[in-house]
């Protein structure tokens, strides 16, 4: 039995089936995801519950968005260490210009995702222009993207937006919030323009081998600059999609995120040393760590302690893995602690 | 002379019958070695003819698969560098090894701190900063050194930076040091301190192994002499039993079969380069390439070749000089400029500056393509997407062409041997399709038969009308294949040496 496809079906099931292919390669850790699940729903009733699930992507959605623009510094061999405060800072922009200043949203939702793409701009000009380690550089930004969020909100979080940008945070699909939507719209771009384009191949590249890369004839500083203002703009919709889930502008927001977004790009498999990762394992790390975090809010246990937890699964993530390529057993700690 | 095979007596260190195989080579085949004390004792041979991998084994880097060495007498085995040093054998390399921030006292007791004496200072570790001192002048005054021990390492020259490296090798009461080209970057008043230095060793009894491609500084220090060639003795025997000639056909083999020079129609100039300078790397160097030529440029390393390429290839600053691409002036600051303008070059350093380890082949090999105008186009849709289809079908194409092995262009480059990955990086070149090409050792550490597959290559690249820099310091690769060479030395083309002409002891006369 044969069934007539036109070529617009092919096309979007190829992209589904190449989308399914990349989340099967970092099968590690949805492996790990599914057993967290499994267990947890074994511990509380109402973990596998639509409520709690949508819950948890919910939650999960500022993190997840800067951790995909994380992920592709940390491929291009940089950091970006501002990416938490950036949240706090273009939440308050947008806050000031629709409820201060009386902006339609529109224009508050470009200025937010503008300021967060200049703040990017800024990180990757200054590491390249200065050669300054973007650590240093995104440090800096840190402090200056979380005292501008302060200033413009005069240090107390700025109520009130009208009700359509509400939906931005709070909406749902069905079931599904709008802000995991935007969150999954992000992932599949951002590994569309990793594995498919100049772009892409050329953070790969320049994160692999710097010397190489120029020697290739690439741009090394212009690719640079581009991640940074990528990342940057994560940091924007973030912000938006933050301020309004909890309908205020606060130079605070976000501050606590960026240790997660870490967590999860490790999780995921990226390496820290540049030229190896995707985005598509930061999603699973995401997943995972909010799983755990609501897990422990289902078994009631003390808030402080999912900062803990979160800190635990970044250096138990990369023993496993280390366990797994046969690279850590007792000969090789012996080894490590002689030297 | 042939003392192949022969043990000196009173050896202070001898190797028998060492063999090192890597994967696809022999590095070393049954190699004996003797070092006497109060002995310098010159280990000589091409680039790749096995020294180094000799010296990674005497000072504990590398296991031999066979054979064994012995020190005093005595046979050892070396696990690490450590069990080397603590067997009194110390190696100085041309990278040194001192912490550029610390001071020259603690850089010389590294690993044995002195600690003060009393049970609180030994639980705390506190430094006794007198003793450090003072052996540290103890050290240096032994090497002659006028230093003082509180000194930054950072302020020092690379010749003084030496003496530290040796100071070092004194303070730890080594038996025997080897010394890696260690006049490579030294000027000449710097060198005969260094060469007074080694004479005072040499009296103190210590042994020493004295590594370079320098014959005339060989012939002024060494006792005695070994030839390596493909990983064998050549020759061994006293200094005073070879001369110059006699050592350069030990080096570089028997007269090597003439074979006629390829005759391609040869056409008009393509790169011409007059007084191009980045001083003190590169000096006035003045020549022309036309199309369908191939042309070696060789010459000792360290003699500036490779800063050479990057001056045309926008990848190193150029003081002064013109570069003309087919007729038209460029001076390319950066490679994407470079690359850009038609002008391509594949690294020697294949390993850190060449392949992209972790992107596919397929990928490796568009790479510089994408720079390319008109060329892009066929790689990407709109300046920026891949055409993934057209882009595994060029790679396959090369793949087929180069007879690359695995032949899956999804593959990770890091994979292939070294051989195949030279001829990714030919294909990355090939697929970019530029007007000139600077090849830097496109040969290195590849087995036998893909480097006549990649000159094969080369040739075929050239009767398309292609012109060829090649770079390489396997002069014996070179005859019967280039049309012409040119001879650097210390920054300056010394010689051009046209066609039959093209001899390896004239090379050799020249490089030396």
């Amino acid at each position: 039995m044969r069934f007539e496809t036109t070529q617009g079906q092919v096309r979007s099931r190829e992209v589904i089936g190449r989308f399914v292919g990349a989340l099967l390669r970092f099968s590690s850790v949805y492996v790990g995801l599914v057993v967290i699940c499994i267990l947890l729903s074994f511990v509380s009733p109402f973990f596998l519950t639509v409520t709690n699930l949508m819950n948890i992507v919910l939650q999960a959605a500022p993190v997840s968005i800067i951790a995909a623009g994380l992920t592709v510094v940390l491929i291009n061999g940089e950091i970006d260490l501002s990416l938490g405060s950036l949240i706090g800072m273009t939440g308050s922009v947008a806050a000031i210009l629709i409820i201060k200043e009386g902006y339609p949203i529109i224009i508050g939702i470009i200025a937010g995702l503008l300021s967060g793409i200049i703040a990017g701009l800024l990180n990757g000009v200054v590491t390249v222009i200065f050669r300054i380690p973007s650590f240093i550089v995104t440090l800096a930004m840190l402090g200056i993207a979380q005292g501008t969020g302060f200033l413009l909100t005069n240090g107390r979080p700025v109520h009130g937006f009208p009700p359509l940008y509400s939906v931005i945070g709070q909406g749902s699909i069905g079931p599904v919030p709008v802000p995991a939507i935007i969150a999954l719209g992000i992932y599949i771009s951002i590994h569309f323009i990793l594995t498919r384009t100049r772009f892409g191949i050329e953070v790969y590249a320049a994160g692999g081998g710097r010397r190489a890369a120029e020697m290739a004839g690439i741009r090394v500083n212009r690719v640079i600059i581009a991640a940074f203002a990528l990342s940057g703009a994560c940091g924007g919709i973030a912000g938006i999609v933050l301020s309004s889930r909890l309908d205020a502008g606060d130079g605070n927001f976000g501050a606590s995120n960026l240790l997660d977004a870490v967590a999860a790009t490790v999780v995921g498999g990226t390496s820290l040393m540049g030229g190896a990762g995707s985005v598509m394992g930061t999603l699973g790390g995401v997943l995972i760590i909010s799983v755990i975090r609501n897990g422990l809010v289902l078994l009631d246990v003390q808030a402080f302690w999912q900062q803990v937890a979160v800190g635990v699964i970044i250096v138990l993530a990369v023993v496993i893995n280390e366990i797994a390529r046969g690279e850590l057993n007792l000969a090789s700690i012996r080894r490590s602690l002689n030297r | 002379m042939h003392a192949t095979g022969q043990q000196r007596p009173h050896a202070i260190l001898s190797a028998r019958g060492i063999v090192k195989r890597f994967p696809g080579v022999v590095a070393l085949n049954r190699v004996e070695f003797d070092l006497l004390c109060g002995e310098v004792h010159a280990l000589l041979g091409e680039n790749g003819a096995g020294k180094s991998t000799l010296v990674n084994i005497l000072t504990g880097v590398f296991a031999p698969d066979e054979g064994e060495l012995s020190v005093g007498g005595a046979p050892v085995e070396f696990d690490s560098p450590r069990d080397a040093r603590a067997a009194g054998i110390h190696a100085i390399h041309q990278e040194l090894s001192f912490v550029p921030q610390l001071d020259i006292a603690t850089n010389l007791a590294l690993g044995n701190l002195p600690v003060r004496s009393g049970v609180f200072s030994q639980m705390f570790g506190i430094i006794d900063h007198k003793e450090l001192h003072s052996r540290a002048r103890r050290a240096l005054a032994r090497t002659g050194s006028r230093l003082e021990s509180s000194t930054a390492a950072t302020k020092l020259s690379v010749a003084q930076a030496q003496m530290l490296e040796i100071a070092r090798a004194l303070d730890g009461d080594f038996r025997v040091i080897l010394f890696d080209e260690p006049t490579s970057s030294l000027g000449p008043a710097e060198r005969n301190e260094l060469f007074a230095q080694i004479r005072r060793l040499r009296a103190d009894g210590i042994g020493i192994v004295y590594i370079s491609h320098r014959l005339e500084e060989v012939f002024e220090l060494a006792d005695y002499v070994t030839v390596l060639r493909d990983g064998s003795v050549a020759a061994s025997g006293p200094a005073s039993m070879f001369d110059n000639n006699r050592v350069v056909e030990l080096i570089t083999g028997k007269a090597v079969t003439q074979t006629k020079p390829p005759r391609r129609p040869i056409g008009e100039v393509s790169l011409e380069v007059s007084n191009l300078s980045s001083p003190p790397q590169v000096v006035e160097v003045t020549f022309a390439l036309r199309r369908g030529e191939i042309v070696g440029l060789t010459g000792l390393v360290g003699a500036g070749r490779t800063e050479l390429a990057e001056c045309l290839y926008g990848a190193r600053s150029v003081s002064h000089g013109t570069i003309r691409l087919d007729g038209k002036i460029i001076s390319p600051s950066s490679p994407a400029e470079a690359m850009k303008l038609g002008l391509g070059y594949a690294t020697e350093d294949r390993k850190s500056s060449g392949i992209f380890h972790r992107l596919s082949i397929e990928l490796n090999m568009a790479i510089s393509a994408f720079g390319r105008p008109n060329i892009a186009s066929r790689f990407l849709r709109f300046g920026s997407l891949l055409r993934s289809s057209e882009l595994r079908r060029i790679a396959q194409e090369h793949v087929r062409n180069l007879g690359i092995r695995p032949p899956q262009v999804r593959t990770a480059a890091g994979t292939l041997s070294g051989g195949n990955q030279q001829k990714v990086m030919l294909a990355r070149l090939l697929a970019a399709q530029l007007r000139v090409l600077v090849l830097d050792e496109p040969t290195r550490g590849v087995d036998v038969g893909a480097k006549d597959q990649i000159w094969a290559l080369l040739q075929r690249l050239a009767e398309e009308g292609l012109p060829l820099l090649v770079i390489s310091s396997d002069v014996p690769e070179l005859l019967g294949r280039v049309d012409r060479a040119l001879v650097m030395r210390r920054g300056r083309i010394v010689a051009e040496i046209v066609g039959d002409a093209i001899t390896e002891a004239g090379i050799m006369h020249h490089a030396l």
